[in-house]
């Protein structure tokens, strides 16, 4: 059959043919249908002009009808491509599965279940059917993790099966009271040159240390690890107190020199001119009461000699159980290459004196050219519901925690962004909602302080408010010329905000409506719209 | 960059089905291809993108979810070191949506590569990579409706592969 215009077209005029009714006809019982139909006709016409010669007669097609028909073809073809599609996977009974996606999308999936489930997913997909064996082995990733636990033979396998020049990633962790180092090293060793992560961590205080099988990597094995990017290493916290002091501690000397980051856990590094490279660098320490002071000077000492240092995350657990001497400081550090510092604070004990330890390791740690800084505090809830800790009593204590965070005698003029995160432990974290005492608390900010941030984050627990307090200088309110300008409220209950907003007038803050951005849920800006709010907002 | 002009625009898309369906700029948009559509076919808001490979059904979700997240920030290019850093995390919201039988489940995988949309894709694959969590192979073809397919020289090399496991 031949759709070309001048043999068949003639014969598919309206006038020459009943065709609109039987289009109407088709189209009640579906559009498929009606091509199917017309294709028919179609053909008994064509073939009944074999016989009876075209009519001379008849005009030639108008654009509008050409047009029509080409929509017609258009529309039939497109109906009879999901017709048969739609047939065939009704005759088969074909539903989109697991194994309808494609290569690329499986191997994904492995690769995220992979990451996150550990190596054994890499063997247990592969032990599935001959095509996800097939994707599993092609995708090197799946088979680039060298774990302890592995045999050596596992081990050989994903050796081989990762490809010559696979970023290696070796996760070393201890859970038994004897591991054999030196046999995971003899598989391991002679790819050391594409390690680019390197793992260590501790079951517990029976096992091995990390710190020990560290040191012996580093003793034993001329270690040259030039696409190392990324180092952890997670010791358990019962050791607190043990390597603290230098003489136990080592300094490593593999060679590293694309070392960018550093995770501890309850480990303190020792510089080092395998640290020289780092730019990032992770530490969450639990405070050892008696050890404490060696513990913060012994971090601050590592911040202060590792000079590419550029973000850093400091996690300060266990506060509380210390007994502070009024006197003590630790040696002041100053780091000028932190432009990103994000502390976090916790177990701060209750009462007064709280803020004793934030404010002298905040005295400490000078950082002049910080540009991001995140200030977090988590308190323990059981001392947020004393009885004896009223209103008054925890808003003087917040006042004097919020002056600790931020010392007057530091400068912090390349300062852009400030983020403050008081939470209760366990944090208050998604729908949970910690029924805290309904005391109203104020956290009150020193804006002089930090009078060139342009962005601001709050996520408080409930009933803490913040406001804004100024240090006097009112030639510079008036002028209106602070920078500030994004205002992001995390899990805020409307009237909190309602308040800071008020605060911020307070101080001077003229046409906030018009300058401030707040950021927040769709349900803050349903509610502060009913509030009377004109202002921009972006919803989070 | 969108201008404001933008996010008050509508854009038609047409299913596979031929369903139509007329959302904002900003929804439409969460798609990386239609993004991409609109910047081929300029101004005119007559124009419907047609997406042969999604359903009327299958695109109604998958609006949903653009619709949710029309305000997120656009993914930044993935590293493969913030591929390690990886969890199986879910948004609630997100795990809720994703609450679909395993056929429109893998539509929407299929969807979310088509239409080139990672966040979703990446809620997909995660929520997959759930299910296989620490599964036996018999497990996940039981799961999955898969066929063991293996002839026996593989099965042979798979029962030496299991060994390592037993020798831990």
């Amino acid at each position: 059959m031949s759709f070309s215009a001048t043999t068949s077209v003639p014969c598919l005029t309206a006038e020459t043919r009943a065709d609109g009714f039987v289009y109407e006809e088709d189209r009640k019982v579906g559009r498929t249908s009606s091509f199917l139909v017309f294709s028919r006709r179609f053909v008994a016409e064509d073939n009944a002009n074999a016989e009876i010669s075209p009519l001379p007669s008849k005009p030639p097609l108008s654009n509008e009808i050409s047009s029509s028909l080409l929509q017609s073809i258009a529309d039939a073809t497109l109906d009879v491509h999901h017709f048969c599609g739609n047939e065939a996977l009704r005759l088969t009974g074909r539903r989109t599965k697991i194994t309808s996606l494609p290569d690329e999308l499986l191997a994904l999936i492995f690769r995220i279940a992979a990451l996150t489930n550990g190596t054994r997913q890499a063997v247990s997909v592969s032990h599935v059917s001959r095509r996800l064996r097939e994707i599993a082995l092609e995708e090197r990733s799946l088979w680039a993790t060298l774990h302890s636990s592995a045999t050596r033979k596992e081990l050989e396998a994903f050796i081989s099966r990762c490809g010559a020049n696979t970023d290696l990633h070796i996760v070393i962790h201890i859970s038994q009271r004897y591991f054999d180092l030196h046999a995971f090293m003899h598989v391991c060793l002679p790819t050391a040159s594409r390690w680019k992560t390197l793992t260590v961590s501790e079951a517990g205080p029976s096992s091995p240390s990390a710190h020990f099988i560290l040191k012996t990597m580093d003793r034993s094995y001329n270690l040259h690890l030039p696409r190392l990017r990324e180092l952890n290493i997670k010791q358990d916290r019962r050791r607190v107190g043990i390597f603290v002091e230098e003489d136990v501690r080592f300094r490593p000397s593999w060679n590293s020199p694309n070392l960018r980051i550093l995770e501890c856990e309850d480990y303190l590094p020792l510089p080092s001119i395998s640290f020289l490279s780092l730019t990032s660098f992770d530490s969450t320490i639990h405070l050892s009461p008696n050890g404490y002071h060696s513990q913060v000077e012994s971090l601050l000492s590592f911040l202060t000699s590792t000079p590419s240092l550029t973000d850093v995350t400091l996690r300060v657990l266990n506060i509380a159980p210390i007994e502070f001497v009024e006197a003590i400081e630790f040696e002041e550090t100053t780091c000028p290459p932190i432009t990103s510092l994000n502390l976090h604070f916790s177990g701060l004990p209750n009462g007064d004196g709280s803020d004793h330890f934030v404010a002298i390791f905040m005295r400490a740690l000078c950082t002049p050219n910080v540009e991001q800084l995140s200030l977090s505090v988590e308190f323990r809830y059981a001392d947020l519901m004393d009885p004896g800790l009223d209103g008054v009593k925890s808003t003087e204590m917040l006042k004097k925690l919020s002056c600790a965070l931020l010392p007057i005698q530091h400068t912090r003029s390349h300062l852009r962004s400030l983020s403050y995160n008081l939470e209760c432990d366990p944090p208050a974290k998604g729908a949970w909602k910690i029924p805290v005492r309904t005391t109203l608390r104020t956290f009150t900010i020193p804006l002089e302080r930090v009078s060139h941030i342009s962005a601001l984050t709050l996520t408080m627990f409930d009933n803490v408010r913040v406001a804004f307090a100024e240090g006097g200088n009112i030639d510079r309110l008036e002028n209106n010329t602070y920078n500030l300008r994004e205002l992001r409220f995390n899990d805020t209950k409307v009237e909190d905000v309602l308040g800071t907003l008020q605060s911020l007038k307070g101080v001077g803050f003229r046409n906030l409506h018009e300058r401030v951005v707040l950021h927040g849920s769709s349900a803050l800006y349903a509610k502060l719209i009913e509030a009377g709010w004109g202002g921009r907002f972006c919803h989070l | 960059m969108s201008t404001t002009e933008d996010k008050t625009r509508k854009v038609k898309l047409v299913t596979s089905d031929n369903e139509e369906f007329e959302v904002d700029w900003e929804v439409a948009t969460r798609s990386v291809l239609i993004k991409h559509m609109l910047e081929d076919i300029g101004e005119s808001e007559e124009q419907a993108i047609p997406l042969p490979n999604v359903t009327a059904n299958v695109l109604k979700k998958v609006l949903e979810w653009c619709e949710h997240h029309r305000k997120d920030p656009e993914p930044a290019p993935e590293s493969s070191d913030d591929n390690r850093k990886r969890t199986l995390e879910i948004g609630d919201w997100d795990a809720k949506f994703i609450q679909v039988d395993q056929e429109m489940l893998f539509e929407i995988i299929l969807a979310a590569n088509y239409l080139d949309i990672k966040a979703l894709l990446d809620v997909g694959c995660k929520t997959v990579a759930n299910m296989i969590k620490g599964k036996q192979p018999e497990e996940i073809r039981k799961m999955f409706n898969i066929v063991n397919d293996f002839t026996p020289e593989e099965e042979a090399q798979i029962k030496k592969e299991n060994e390592w496991a037993e020798d831990r």
